[in-house]
């Protein structure tokens, strides 16, 4: 990993067209600006890295045997569902 | 009466409705495919009677690759979306009307477990037929699908 020193107001480029700027520090946090294209998408990285880790656990349920698993619980829900209908 | 009945048919009826002028067969082309399979560019929506009211979306390229999904305005009635504006333009969505959501469902052994990401839903442009998993901030990444849809019941 790449690792530069920056100090307030100080900025970085990646690329021609991402800039990267220390806004502010307060203790531990570090404010950063962003200005990007409107094409590139920003997230936390935690928020992207939740989604990814969920979105594998999705697809290892999604597999045939839990598939199974779906069929056997629909039952229930159909009740749960049909019960909602019927208020 | 036909409101409520659509509740059975596994989709809110404007959902419903926009699945049905989607198509199907149609396959829908994410281009950025979805986090942690990037790859996986194109799908299609498979609606059974036997997994009502679950969705399956198939990827046509990875075998073995697809996601149980859900109606997420079935289990969560206010559920706001909103959309970023990059998100909209790799979507190409000009129409709010013609974005079809869904959410993608983590089946577990206990039906009363299985849990929906309303944090990272998937838009799909009907015209378009481009897909986006979108990542909103506000929502958990495991709803509750049994307590929302009792929730619901009970109101």
């Amino acid at each position: 990993m790449l690792i530069l020193t920056r100090k307030l107001d100080e900025s970085i480029m990646i690329g021609n067209d991402i800039e990267i700027k220390v806004v502010k520090v307060s203790g531990s946090q570090v404010h950063l600006g962003i200005k990007a294209p409107k094409s590139v998408t920003i997230y936390r990285h935690e928020l992207f890295e939740q989604v990814m880790k969920e979105n594998k656990n999705a697809v290892q349920a999604g597999s045939k045997s839990s598939i199974e698993n779906l069929g056997s619980s629909l039952s229930q829900f159909k009740d749960l569902i049909k019960r909602q209908k019927d208020k | 009466m036909s409101k409520k009945n659509n509740i059975i048919l596994g989709l809110t009826p404007y959902q419903g409705d926009l699945l049905n002028s989607l198509g199907q067969e149609a396959i829908i082309n994410f281009p950025s495919g979805v986090p942690a399979f990037e790859d996986a560019n194109n799908f299609t929506l498979i609606c059974n009677e036997d997994i009502k009211p679950f969705l399956y979306l198939k990827s046509l390229e990875i075998e073995e690759l697809g996601f149980v999904c859900i109606d997420p305005f079935l289990i969560c009635k206010d559920y706001l979306l909103k959309i970023s504006a990059v998100d909209l333009s790799h979507l190409q969505l000009k129409d709010p009307q013609d974005a079809l959501v869904f959410c993608f469902v983590t089946v577990k052994p206990d039906p009363k477990e299985n849990t929906a990401n309303l944090l990272a839903p998937v838009i799909i442009n009907i015209k378009t037929r481009i897909g986006r998993q979108v990542i909103l901030e506000n929502y958990p990444v495991r709803f509750n699908i049994w307590e929302g849809l009792d929730k619901l019941s009970e109101n």
